[in-house]
């Protein structure tokens, strides 16, 4: 929420909606995603898989009114800083970053699996998280 | 006889207005210092807005969020700007 409105403030000019939720069920849907057990096991044992799943359901969900791939990377900064972890902006550039969260967001317009847009954020995001030393 | 009395009013305010013209002569003279304090407070405006994540812009209840944001708006600055929805 609050990244949202600091988003919103910074870049969501006039027609901005800063810390406006449409839909309460993807917002939690997408905070609780990381620790979904199915049959007693953990569906994202490890950190990469995790951050993976929560970005994933926050694009797919757009649970903010504008703003939410802004928001997205975002909080992916803050997830990954949050556990001593820093991301490793060589592997994860802007250009990455900005094509992963257009496909992942749009992946229903655009013809795309969710299963391989889930992989190929898993795999970048793989080599791009780093412990903090 | 109402219009009468009008038109003497407006021409005595006339001649009024028209002996009190010394005094703007005087606020002309003190124009130029006017407007040089005006173009002194345009190039202040810079420090108006805020730079993204500093101690005026947005608030966190957690640091390390406001780090992180501060850090993403810095290292991701084209993303940020067009990644629209």
């Amino acid at each position: 929420m609050e990244l949202h409105r600091a988003v919103s403030v910074e870049f969501g000019g006039t027609q901005s909606h800063p810390g406006v939720v449409e839909s309460q069920f993807g917002l939690i849907n997408a905070v609780q995603r990381p620790q979904v057990t199915t049959l007693g096991r953990e569906a994202y044992p490890s950190f990469p898989d995790k951050v993976a799943a929560f970005l994933f359901a926050l694009l797919t969900h757009s649970p903010f009114r504008g703003g939410n791939r802004r928001v997205a990377l975002a909080s992916l900064f803050a997830f990954v800083e949050l556990n001593n972890r820093t991301i490793d902006t060589r592997v994860f550039d802007e250009k990455t970053a900005e094509t992963l969260f257009k496909r992942a967001a749009a992946h229903r317009e655009l013809g795309l699996a969710p299963e391989n847009v889930f992989r190929e954020i898993r795999e970048i995001l793989g080599r791009a998280i780093v412990g903090q030393q | 006889m109402k219009h009468g009395h009008k038109e003497k009013g407006k021409a005595a305010k006339a001649t009024h207005s028209g002996k009190k013209s010394s005094p703007p002569k005087t606020k002309s003279k003190a124009g130029p210092i006017a407007k040089s304090k005006t173009s002194g407070s345009k190039s202040a405006p810079s420090s108006a807005k805020p730079r993204p994540g500093t101690d005026g812009g947005p608030s966190f209840t957690n640091p390390i969020v406001a780090a992180a944001f501060r850090r993403a708006v810095k290292k991701y600055p084209t993303a940020f700007r067009r990644l629209t929805d």
